[in-house]
């Protein structure tokens, strides 16, 4: 069946081959890393160099140094660049006020900028990533590099995407800002995590944008996403406190009609109604406290309501916490446990009430029922023991 | 007459062709890892948040660490767990009814006071005799409960976790202190995401002082050189590789992150199996798409977690054995999912290739060997061309692979800190296969054996701590 | 019970009088720049596992003050150094391989030795829980990344004056 000259062919083939193979990776290695070894003593003396010039300009110590002349210091070679950048961003992150504003000055100035321009319209994914995350720190982007970018951040490849995406956001132009994020909203494959980042991004935090930010984060609730993004829009603005846009979530969660795909949606809405303290959502948030919709609904209801305090609010809590399941109850327990002694006085009420409704037991009617009705009671017990040592040694601590 | 030859005709090109088909496959997963791997380190930067962390809505992370007795290293191990980048953690040391004294060590050292913590027992698990806080730290909850295996504590951990992700390790895995954040990557890049591990290395052999890693060597042991190389090649670039094809089987129990719930709702680690970290992954498969419900298990090719591998020759033994077991135990518990369309890639692909050359391959390994010897020792049955070719695809091809999952790693990572260290793992890659395989094949289909027999037990490891 | 309290009352009097001497050391250093070996100088420990952090903490601090500057990237390294030269001024990040910066202040201020050494934590969290842990480890100032170079020298400023 085999062939003799081919087996004895392909044995000293591959022996051939698996010698060749060996001194190619002991060649391979012992070349990269001298050349390692080459570039990380040079990135050194790189950066011991640029960091005290840098540090210099930032400061504006005398002499008083200009971007344009740290900048010719630095050779034409990609890597430099790149060391460049890399140590500007660093420091950044370190460093705030005046010299950071200055350190900005630096990353934005012109020979940088035309440096990742070129990245950015190369044809390599890789150049097109680094080169968004460039533009990231950037502002007043050119309206040829915007355009790239508004390309590029309808690529098929979801990281590419989401960088141009998030370099975007520093466009001058609102429209564009807004136009971007919704654009990669619509995407399928967007997790949830790249939404609370990009939101975060897209909300400057300055007040006078304040107002528009919040009307496009209502705005982007009316458009056609997936429901588990909105979730993270609605808990952002929760989280955020834009007390301005209650009343829309208020209407909002009114209207909508309860699906497993929504389920998360209506928590987060739920949630964020607690956050912006809009009382006026009370009576409709009550609704979903009581048993039928799914636990984590429910939760956040209790959450919430807890929030807003009150004792309507905190009697309708106790009169559920016999007869819901264990989440919810450890939930309600440790809500009473939060805020003002008022609570605990309720509390302890609860308890006295359940214990005379205990001994006022006709004893021979002794089913299943009951037991387990006993159980669940002295499980109730335990939680509030348990909660209320957390609360005492909390206010030791 | 004809007969016979052309059984053994047969027999041969079985062997042939299965050792080819075996090593063609791993040659192609290491070469299509290496280019998934150099983009995914490449484009890892786009998906760094920093945002994020400013906002609440990240996710938080338990880390539950099972412990029996571990007191030898439970501390090291705890403080180097406090020590991690991630804005918001808590760890669970579940102290699994150890004999010599952990949980003392515990109490004494992170002044612990018997706190009760109000919980429900979504998944079962031994009786818990009390639970403990620390007034310093808030971040630190140990659980003392009766022994009943790794599992078991694991799952203990799971019901008192408050977290949306839990994080599974072992109490003597080394992690790198930006783990989390590198792991809530696959969490950010992928929506979905149930279950992620990352890459684990060999910690013998490298430089600790004070605390850190400071030089990264191979090992001085032989058996431990030995198992460096087959770590890169099958739990490195191996796992990349089933990861490239959204399916991966196996997320190290020395370190996983999972999505709580998930876990709660499929029942949790399951305790009567020697396998638990496999099993639970396999379960998680089954489980979503026999539902329908989107999911993802992903593998960062990140080096992450460092471990100490047994240096003799009977830990090293007993622990492939234990894993054999492991992996026959979870194949055959969900062997319906075995050629079931409904199962999709999984059932139709990967169950089968880890059925019948992860499992059944070092039986036929063996028969190789065994047929060899037979060849060369019967002057009737010696067959030049067949030896010679034999020789090519299984002990040659087989070096092949090894050594180039080493220049893989070489041009990935550059993980090891000197020049020597790449040539003394390329001639392990020589050794591996002459010798360890085979010796390692034995092991595996004892492992299979006990474990139609029914033997359970994981068998001793002796560990040397850390303090050296 | 009574015989520690009396300690203590010691080692207290030995530590001002050791203050007292630190002041002139000090000043006898400005006034005699020459004699400077002679005198060692106070230390100030910057302890970071970030390169650059140290290096900007470092050049920050003695563009500003005339003190030795020992920077350290362990966490157990810092402790020894610590434990051995007793600096004036410890800048702690608490993210540190080896040992965490709240550990290190546990046993700075755990430790007898270190009464007069002030202890400010750098840390680029800055999530009240954090902060508050720190100031009840009664660490001295606490200062989060990133910060403004001018407003970090002058609350090390003011711990130096109140050192002194």
């Amino acid at each position: 069946m085999f062939d003799f000259n081919i087996a004895l062919q392909s044995l000293i083939g591959l022996t051939v081959f698996l010698t060749l193979l060996f001194f190619f990776l002991l060649g391979y290695t012992f070349w990269t890393r001298k050349k390692q070894q080459y570039w990380e003593r040079y990135e050194q003396k790189f950066r011991n160099y640029f960091f005290s010039l840098i540090l210099d300009y930032a400061e504006q110590s005398d002499p008083k140094l200009n971007a344009d002349e740290i900048i010719k210091k630095i050779s034409k070679r990609t890597k430099d660049y790149s060391f460049f950048i890399k140590l500007l961003n660093e420091l950044d992150d370190i460093l705030d006020g005046t010299e950071r504003e200055r350190l900005n000055d630096l990353i934005k100035h012109p020979t940088f900028a035309s440096f990742y321009q070129k990245k950015l319209f190369q044809f390599s994914t890789d150049s097109k990533i680094y080169a968004c995350i460039y533009f990231q720190k950037r502002a007043h982007l050119e309206s040829r590099i915007l355009a790239k970018l508004i390309t590029v951040s309808k690529s098929k490849n979801l990281k590419l995407a989401f960088a141009a995406t998030k370099a975007l956001q520093s466009a001058d132009d609102w429209t564009i800002r807004k136009s971007a994020l919704l654009r990669f909203l619509k995407r399928k494959d967007t997790s949830e995590l790249m939404v609370a980042e990009l939101l975060h991004v897209f909300d400057s935090g300055l007040a006078e944008e304040r107002e528009r930010v919040g009307e496009a984060l209502k705005d982007l609730l009316l458009k056609k996403i997936d429901p588990y993004i909105k979730n993270v829009i609605v808990r952002y603005m929760g989280y955020q406190k834009f007390y301005e846009c209650s009343k829309f979530l208020y209407q909002y969660l009114k209207r909508i009609h309860y699906s497993p795909e929504k389920a998360s949606f209506i928590r987060g809405l739920i949630i964020a109604l607690g956050e912006l303290h809009y009382t006026e959502a009370s009576e409709l948030i009550k609704t979903y406290c009581g048993k039928g919709s799914n636990i984590p609904i429910r939760l956040a209801a209790v959450k919430t309501l807890s929030t807003f305090g009150g004792k309507e609010n905190m009697t309708l809590l106790l009169d559920h916490l016999s007869k819901v399941e264990f989440p919810i109850r450890k939930a309600i327990i440790y809500e009473f446990m939060t805020g003002d002694n008022n609570r605990i006085t309720l509390l302890i009420s609860f308890v006295r009430k359940t214990l005379q409704s205990i001994k006022n037991i006709d004893k021979s009617n002794y089913d299943d029922q009951l037991n387990s009705y006993l159980d669940k009671i002295l499980d109730i017990t335990s939680g509030i023991k348990i909660a209320l040592n957390h609360r005492l040694s909390k206010t030791y601590a | 007459m004809l007969d016979s030859f052309s059984l053994f005709n047969f027999i041969e090109q079985f062997i042939i062709g299965y050792f080819f088909t075996i090593n063609t496959v791993y040659l192609a997963l290491i070469v299509g890892a290496l280019i998934y791997v150099r983009k995914q380190l490449l484009h890892s930067r786009s998906v760094e948040a920093d945002a994020l962390f400013k906002t609440e809505l990240f996710k938080s992370i338990s880390i539950l660490v099972p412990a029996y007795n571990e007191a030898d290293n439970i501390i090291e191990s705890v403080e180097s767990l406090l020590k991690l980048e991630y804005p918001e953690y808590q760890i669970i040391i579940v102290n699994d009814g150890s004999t010599d004294g952990t949980l003392q060590k515990l109490i004494d050292h992170f002044n612990l006071t018997k706190t009760d913590i109000y919980f429900e027992e979504q998944i079962k698990h031994e009786h818990i005799r009390n639970t403990y806080r620390s007034p310093d730290n808030p971040f630190i909850t140990v659980v003392d409960k009766e022994n009943g295996g790794k599992a078991d504590a694991l799952n203990a951990g799971i019901n008192i976790a408050e977290t949306e992700l839990i994080c599974s390790i072992d109490a003597d895995s080394i992690l790198e202190q930006n783990v989390l954040k590198k792991l809530i990557q696959t969490f950010i890049e992928h929506k979905n995401t149930v279950a992620a591990g990352g890459v684990v290395r060999v910690i013998n052999g490298c430089k600790i002082k004070n605390r850190e890693i400071k030089e990264i060597h191979v090992p001085k042991n032989f058996w431990a050189r030995l198992q460096s190389v087959e770590y890169i090649r099958a739990f490195l670039f191996g796992r990349v590789g089933w990861d490239y094809f959204k399916s991966l089987l196996i997320v190290s129990g020395a370190f996983g992150i999972f999505d709580r719930q998930a876990v709660i709702k499929v029942g949790g680690y399951l305790t009567n199996t020697v396998g638990e970290d496999i099993e639970l992954i396999v379960r998680l498969h089954s489980y979503h798409l026999r539902n329908n419900e989107d999911y993802q298990i992903r593998f960062l090719p990140e080096p992450i977690c460092w471990t100490e591998v047994p240096t003799d020759y009977t830990s090293l033994r007993n622990q492939r054995n234990r894993w054999h077991r492991g992996l026959a135990d979870s194949l055959w518990r969900h062997k319906y999912m075995l050629f079931n369309p409904s199962y999709k890639h999984i059932g139709m692909f990967v169950m089968p290739f880890f059925l019948f050359f992860e499992l059944l391959g070092p039986i036929v390994n063996l028969l190789g060997y065994a047929y060899l010897i037979i060849v060369l020792s019967l002057p009737n049955l010696f067959n030049l061309t067949f030896i010679l070719l034999f020789l090519a695809v299984s002990f040659i091809y087989g070096m092949i692979v090894s050594l180039i999952a080493v220049l893989a790693e070489e041009i990935a990572f550059k993980t090891y800190s000197s020049f020597k260290d790449v040539a003394i793992l390329s001639l392990y890659s020589f050794l591996e296969n002459l010798g360890y395989r085979q010796i390692h094949s034995w092991w595996q289909t004892k492992g299979l054996i006990d474990f139609f027999k029914g033997k359970k037990s994981w068998g001793k490891m002796i560990r040397k701590g850390f303090n050296e | 019970m009574y015989q520690r309290q009396n300690s203590e009352a010691v080692m207290n009097k030995i530590s001002s009088y050791r203050k007292l001497a630190g002041i002139a050391n000090s000043s006898a250093d400005k006034s005699t720049g020459t004699l400077q070996s002679s005198t060692p100088k106070q230390k100030i420990l910057i302890v970071d596992d970030d390169d650059l952090s140290r290096k900007l903490i470092s050049r920050l601090v003695s563009k500003e003050f005339d003190y030795e500057i020992v920077s350290k990237s362990n966490g157990i390294e810092a402790l020894e150094y610590a434990q051995e030269h007793v600096p004036l001024l410890i800048i702690l990040d608490l993210m540190l391989p080896g040992m965490n910066g709240f550990e290190i202040l546990k046993k700075v201020r755990g430790d007898q030795k270190f009464e007069q050494t002030k202890v400010v934590l750098v840390s680029a969290k800055s999530r009240s829980e954090d902060i508050e842990h720190g100031f009840d480890l009664t660490a001295d100032e606490y200062i989060t990344k990133p910060f403004q170079p001018k407003e970090f020298a002058a609350r090390i400023r003011k711990l130096l004056i109140k050192a002194a």
